[in-house]
C-alpha cells in the first residue's frame, strides 16, 4: 500500500494508457524529432534490441546457446530480398516470408536440440555457416545472385523502416513478457535449471524447446528482412556476419539473460556506446570494445538486471 | 578414377589435418579441464604465427627453432592469461566464458593491428614441391605433418604417462573428486590452459610458413578448430586427432572432386549432421 | 492492487528504457559540431575487418592529399579537414556512417568508401542527398548499370581488369585458361570479362571456379588447374587470397606460363612476402610510379617520404579522387550541382591517368594495364602503348634466374 496510491480501477486505466503512450511514442515520435543520422542510429538500436530480446527468448530462458543466430538473420534478409527482387513480391509480404523461412527451417533442424551445451552451440554454428556458404555459392546463384549481391531499389523511406522495426521490437518484448509470465516460460526456465527433472515430471521437453526456438528465429528473420531493406544492398558476408550472433549475445548477457528488460537495456546501451566509440576513435575503437567486454564480464557476471534484482528485494520474484 | 585422385587428396590433406588437430587438441584440452569455450584460441594461433614470423625476419631464426622457443613462451603467456582473467569465469555459465574470451580476442587482434599494421605476412620456408608417390607436395607440409605428430604424440604421452599429466586428466574428468584426492585443481587449470595455448601457438607457427598471416587470421582457424574438437568430442584429446583427419579428408576430397565452395560447405554441414546423429561428438561422453 | 503496482512498475521501467533510447540518439545527433571554418571532406575507410590491409592506402592517400591541399592554401581560402570513420569492412556500418557524415557532421564534400560492396550500399544515400561523390575504390560495373547522377567512378571498368591477360596469352599462342576467383561482386565482374574476351579470341576456359571469403587452402584448386593443363591462370580477389593462391601453385608444383591476379598482386606487400616466388606473377594495374601522368613524380616522392613505403594503384586512385574534387571546387565553388556538372562533363588527366565518365557516372576514359613482377620490379607488359618490357612466359615458373 505504500506506493501507487491512486484509486484502483482508475489507476489501472491510467497506467494502461501510459503504457500505450510509451509504445506509440517509441514507434511514431523518433522520425519527427531526430535527424536522418539520429534516426539511422535509432533504427540500429531497435534492430539490436529486437535481436537481443528474440535471442534471449530462446537462449536466455532455456540456457541453450544459439551460436548460429546470424544464420536466421541472414536467411531473413535473403528471403525478403529475393522475394522482392526476383519475384516482385510486395515488401510487407516479403518481410513476413523473411520470418517464415528461418522459423520453419529451425523447426526442421530441431533434432539438434538433443545435443547440449557446447555441442548444441557448435551444431548451430555449423548450420549458420552452411547456410551462408550455400546462399553465397554458385549452386544457388540463379536464385540468390551469389557473390554479386542483390541491390534493392531504395523505395521504402527510412521513416517507414524505423516504424516497422520499432513495432517489431515492441511485439518481441511483449511476446517475451507474456512468455516469461506464463507456464510455458516457467517450463523453459525449468529446462534451463534441470532438464532431466523436467523429463521425469513428464514435460515434453523437446516440444517446449522447439517452440521457443521457432519463435526466436521467426522474430530474428523478420528483423533480418527489415534490416535488408535498410541496407538496400544484400551480400552474403554482410548479412550472415557472425558479428550479429556475438553482438546479440553480448547485449543480452550484459543486460541479464532470462529477464525481459535485460536484453532491452543491453541492446540500447551497447548499440549507442558502439556507435559513439566508432564515431570518435578511428583506430582504437575495437580495443576499447574488447576491454569493455572483459571488464563487464568480470564485474557484472550475471548482467545488470539480475544484479539489480539481488540488491532490490522488491524486484525479486517479478517478471522484469 | 585413377589412383592418384584418391592418393592425392589424402596426402595433401594430411598436413593441414594434422595442423588442425594440434590446434583443436588445445581447444579440447582447455574445454575438458575448465569447461570454458575459448573463443580467443584463434588469436593464440595468430600470435604464434607472428612470433615465428618475427623470430625469422628480425632474429633470423629458422622457423623450426622458432617453434621450439615458442612452445614454452606461449605456455607462460597462457598461464598468465588464465591466472588473471579466465580463472574468474570457471564454473560460471557458458555465456560468461564466451563473452570474456571474445573480448580478449578482440583486444589481442586489435593491439596486433595497431602495433604491426594490417599487412599480410608469410614466410617462404621449404616452399618448393617434392614428389611423394607421384604426388607433388610442398616440402614444408611434410615438416608440418611431422612436427604436428611429434607435438600431439608428446602431449598425449605426457597426459597418459606422467603423474602431472594424469593429475590434469583427473581434474578434467572430475574436478571435485580430484581436489579431494589432493590434486591442486587450480594449478591444473593453469597448466591445462597454458598447454592449450602452447598447442594453438604451435599451430600458428606452422601457419606462418604454410599460409598467410594478418591480425584477424584467427577467425579462419577458430571455426575449423571448433569443428574438429566437437567432432571428436570436446575434452577428448585423441578425439581431436581423429576429428581433424575426418574433417580434413572430407574437405580435401570435396575440394578435389567437387569445388572449393562445396568443400567449405561440406565441412560445416558435417559438423551439424554429426551432432544431430551423435549429440556428444564421435568420441565424447554425454554430459 | 498488486497488478496495478506491477503494471506501474513496468510502465515506468519501459518508459525509462524508451527515454534512454531517445536521449542517446539525440545526444549522438547533437554532438558538438566542428568549427565552421574548415571545408570538411568526409569518407569511410575499412580500418578493421577483412579489408583492413587492402583499404590502408586509401587512408594514407587521403591524408597526403589533405596535407598538400592545405599547403597550397586550402580551398576557397579555407583549410580542408578530413572526417573519416571506420566502416569495419561492413556495408551496414557504411550506411549509418555516410548518414552521419551528411546529416550530422554536415560535411561540405564527400569521397567514396572502400570496396565495391560498401559503395553499392551507400550509393542510394548519396543519390538521395544529392551530393557529388567520386568513388575511388569501386570497380564493379554493376553499381553504375542503372546510371547514377551523383556517383562517379574513378577506377576502370571491372570487366577489363584481366581481359588484357587473355590478349597476351592469345598473342603468345597459349590455348587453355583457368579462372579461379573470389565469390564477390568485383571478382565476378573481372572473371566475366575474361570469359567474354576468351571467347572472342578463341581461348578455351578449362576451369572456372570461385571460392568463399574465408578459404585458406588452395592446393586442391591448383592441383586441379595443373591436371587440366591450364597454361594461363587468372582471377584472385584481394591480396591475401592472391598470396595464398600463388603459394599453393608452387606447393603442388604447378607451372603455368602466365599467372595474373586482379588486385593484390600489384601491392608491394605481395612481392615482399612472397620473395622470389612472386616473380613472373602479374596482374592488373591501373597505375605505376613510373607513369608519365601530370604531377606523378611529385606525388610518389611526397608519398614515399611521408609514409616510408611505395604507393600503388589504389593509393594513386584515392589521391587523384581527392585532388580532382579539390580542382572542381576551385573551378566552380562549393555548389553541389555545379560540382556535379563539372565532374560529369570534364575530361582530364590526373595523377592516376585519364578521367572521363559517361552520363551515368561510369568511367570510360581510364583503361587497365597488365604488369608482371620481373626480378622484384614491376614492368608493364600490356598494352603496347604503355609497355616497358616484354612479358616472360617461363617454362618453369618456380625456377628464377
Amino acid at each position: 500500500m505504500t506506493t501507487v496510491g491512486a484509486p484502483r480501477s482508475g489507476a489501472r486505466a491510467v497506467w494502461l494508457v501510459a503504457a500505450a503512450a510509451v509504445a506509440v511514442l517509441t514507434v511514431v515520435a523518433p522520425p519527427r524529432v531526430l535527424s536522418v543520422y539520429g534516426l539511422s542510429v535509432a533504427f540500429l538500436v531497435v534492430f539490436y534490441v529486437t535481436l537481443a530480446e528474440a535471442w534471449n527468448l530462446f537462449s536466455g530462458y532455456t540456457g541453450y546457446v544459439n551460436f548460429g543466430y546470424a544464420g536466421s538473420i541472414g536467411l531473413g534478409s535473403y528471403t525478403t530480398a529475393v522475394a522482392m527482387w526476383k519475384f516482385g513480391v510486395s515488401w510487407p509480404l516479403a518481410v513476413a516470408l523473411g520470418g517464415l523461412v528461418p522459423g520453419v527451417l529451425s523447426a526442421i533442424i530441431a533434432p539438434a536440440l538433443r545435443a547440449r551445451g557446447a555441442y548444441f552451440a557448435i551444431a548451430m554454428l555449423g548450420f549458420a555457416e552452411s547456410t551462408r556458404l550455400l546462399v553465397g555459392s554458385k549452386y544457388l546463384a540463379p536464385l540468390t545472385n551469389a557473390g554479386v549481391g542483390i541491390p534493392l531499389p531504395p523505395t521504402i523511406p527510412l521513416e517507414t523502416q524505423f516504424h516497422l522495426m520499432a513495432a517489431l521490437m515492441l511485439v518481441t518484448v511483449l511476446v517475451t513478457y507474456l512468455v516469461a509470465g506464463s507456464e510455458f516460460g516457467l517450463r523453459l526456465l525449468a529446462i534451463r535449471e534441470d532438464e532431466l527433472a523436467c523429463r521425469v515430471l513428464n514435460i515434453n521437453v523437446t516440444l517446449e524447446k522447439t517452440l521457443a526456438l521457432v519463435m526466436s528465429t521467426f522474430l530474428a528473420g523478420l528483423a533480418g528482412g527489415i534490416h535488408g531493406i535498410y541496407l538496400s544492398y544484400i551480400e552474403p558476408d554482410a548479412v550472415f556476419s557472425a558479428n550479429f550472433t556475438v553482438q546479440t549475445m553480448v547485449m543480452a548477457a550484459f543486460g541479464g539473460l532470462g529477464t525481459v528488460s535485460g536484453p532491452v537495456l543491453g541492446g540500447i546501451l551497447f548499440t549507442l556506446v558502439d556507435q559513439f566509440v566508432t564515431a570518435y576513435l578511428l583506430t582504437w575503437h575495437f580495443v576499447i570494445f574488447g576491454l569493455a567486454l572483459v571488464v563487464v564480464v568480470l564485474l557484472l557476471p550475471d548482467g545488470i538486471i539480475p544484479r539489480l534484482q539481488r540488491s532490490t528485494p522488491r524486484l525479486r520474484r517479478r517478471t522484469v | 578414377m585413377t589412383p592418384d585422385l584418391v592418393l592425392e587428396p589424402v596426402l595433401r590433406g594430411l598436413s593441414i589435418d594434422a595442423l588442425y588437430a594440434v590446434v583443436a587438441m588445445g581447444l579440447s584440452l582447455i574445454f575438458g579441464i575448465m569447461r570454458v569455450i575459448n573463443v580467443a584460441h584463434g588469436e593464440f594461433v595468430m600470435l604464434g604465427g607472428y612470433g615465428v614470423y618475427f623470430m625469422w625476419t628480425v632474429l633470423k631464426l629458422d622457423p623450426l627453432v622458432g617453434l621450439f622457443l615458442l612452445f614454452p613462451t606461449a605456455m607462460l603467456f597462457g598461464i598468465l592469461i588464465e591466472r588473471t582473467l579466465v580463472e574468474h569465469v570457471v564454473g560460471k555459465p557458458e555465456i560468461s566464458s564466451l563473452m570474456l574470451t571474445f573480448g580478449l580476442s578482440v583486444v589481442i587482434w586489435g593491439l596486433v593491428q595497431i602495433l604491426f599494421g594490417a599487412d599480410f605476412r608469410s614466410i617462404q620456408y621449404l616452399s618448393a614441391a617434392v614428389s611423394i608417390l607421384g604426388v607433388h607436395l610442398a616440402a614444408n607440409s611434410i615438416v608440418i605433418f611431422v612436427v604436428s605428430l611429434a607435438v600431439a604424440g608428446g602431449v598425449f604421452a605426457f597426459l597418459r604417462l606422467t603423474n602431472l599429466g594424469q593429475a590434469i586428466r583427473a581434474t578434467s574428468q572430475n574436478a571435485a573428486l580430484a581436489q579431494a584426492c589432493g590434486i591442486n585443481s587450480r594449478m591444473m587449470r593453469s597448466l591445462g590452459f597454458g598447454l592449450g595455448t602452447a598447442l594453438a601457438a604451435t599451430g600458428g607457427g606452422m601457419v606462418a610458413f604454410s599460409f598467410v598471416l594478418y591480425p584477424q587470421v584467427g577467425l579462419t582457424y577458430i571455426g575449423k578448430s571448433f569443428a574438429v574438437a566437437v567432432l571428436g568430442g570436446m575434452g577428448s584429446v585423441p578425439g581431436a586427432i581423429v576429428g581433424g583427419f575426418v574433417l580434413g579428408l572430407a574437405e580435401s576430397f570435396a575440394a578435389q572432386h567437387l569445388t572449393s565452395q562445396a568443400a567449405q560447405l561440406i565441412s560445416y554441414a558435417l559438423i551439424f549432421f554429426v551432432i544431430m546423429v551423435r549429440p556428444a561428438g564421435l568420441f565424447g561422453r554425454p554430459e | 492492487m498488486r497488478t496495478n503496482r506491477l503494471l506501474s512498475l513496468h510502465v515506468l521501467g519501459s518508459g525509462t528504457l524508451a527515454a534512454t533510447l531517445w536521449v542517446g540518439c539525440v545526444a549522438l545527433s547533437v554532438a558538438p559540431a566542428l568549427a565552421a571554418d574548415p571545408v570538411l571532406i568526409g569518407a569511410t575507410i575499412s580500418q578493421s575487418g577483412p579489408l583492413a590491409r587492402a583499404s590502408k592506402p586509401q587512408l594514407t592517400a587521403y591524408q597526403l592529399a589533405e596535407e598538400i591541399t592545405n599547403q597550397e592554401g586550402g580551398l576557397l581560402g579555407r583549410p580542408v579537414k578530413l572526417v573519416l570513420y571506420d566502416d569495419q569492412s561492413n556495408a551496414s556500418n557504411g550506411v549509418t556512417l555516410y548518414r552521419r557524415l551528411i546529416f550530422q557532421d554536415k560535411v561540405d564534400l564527400l569521397l567514396g568508401p572502400f570496396s565495391s560492396g560498401v559503395t553499392f550500399a551507400v550509393a542510394p544515400i548519396i543519390e538521395q542527398a544529392r551530393i557529388p561523390v567520386l568513388a575511388p575504390q569501386a570497380a564493379d560495373p554493376k553499381i553504375w548499370e542503372g546510371g547514377r547522377r551523383y556517383l562517379f567512378q574513378v577506377l576502370p571498368h571491372g570487366y577489363s581488369y584481366l581481359s588484357g591477360a587473355v590478349d597476351l596469352a592469345a598473342k603468345h599462342g597459349l590455348k587453355k585458361v583457368a579462372i579461379v576467383h573470389l565469390e564477390n561482386a568485383m571478382a565476378i565482374a573481372s572473371a566475366e570479362g575474361v570469359r567474354r574476351r576468351a571467347k572472342e579470341v578463341g581461348l578455351t576456359v578449362v576451369m572456372d571456379e570461385s571460392y568463399a571469403t574465408d578459404t585458406s587452402d588452395f592446393t586442391a584448386i591448383m592441383s586441379k588447374a595443373k591436371r587440366l593443363g591450364a597454361e594461363v591462370i587468372v582471377g584472385g580477389g584481394f591480396i591475401n587470397d592472391e598470396i595464398a593462391l600463388t603459394k599453393a601453385a608452387k606447393s603442388v608444383s604447378y607451372s603455368p606460363r602466365l599467372m595474373m591476379w586482379q588486385i593484390g598482386a600489384s601491392d608491394p606487400n605481395f612481392r615482399r612476402e612472397l620473395g622470389e616466388d612472386g616473380d613472373y606473377v602479374g596482374g592488373n594495374t591501373n597505375w605505376e610510379t613510373f607513369f608519365k601522368t601530370p604531377g606523378n613524380d611529385e606525388f610518389v616522392k611526397r608519398y614515399t617520404a611521408k609514409f616510408n613505403e611505395a604507393p600503388y594503384y589504389d593509393t594513386a586512385a584515392s589521391y587523384a579522387a581527392f585532388r580532382l574534387l579539390v580542382e572542381a571546387v576551385r573551378k566552380v565553388g562549393l555548389d553541389r550541382e555545379a560540382i556535379r556538372d563539372w565532374l560529369s562533363k570534364t575530361k582530364t588527366m590526373t595523377v592516376f591517368g585519364e578521367y572521363e565518365v559517361n552520363e551515368g557516372g561510369a568511367q570510360v576514359g581510364k583503361k587497365s594495364a597488365m604488369f608482371q613482377w620481373q626480378k622484384g620490379t614491376k614492368v608493364i607488359v600490356w598494352p603496347e602503348s604503355l609497355k616497358t618490357a616484354d612479358p616472360i612466359f617461363p617454362d618453369d615458373f618456380w625456377k628464377k634466374k
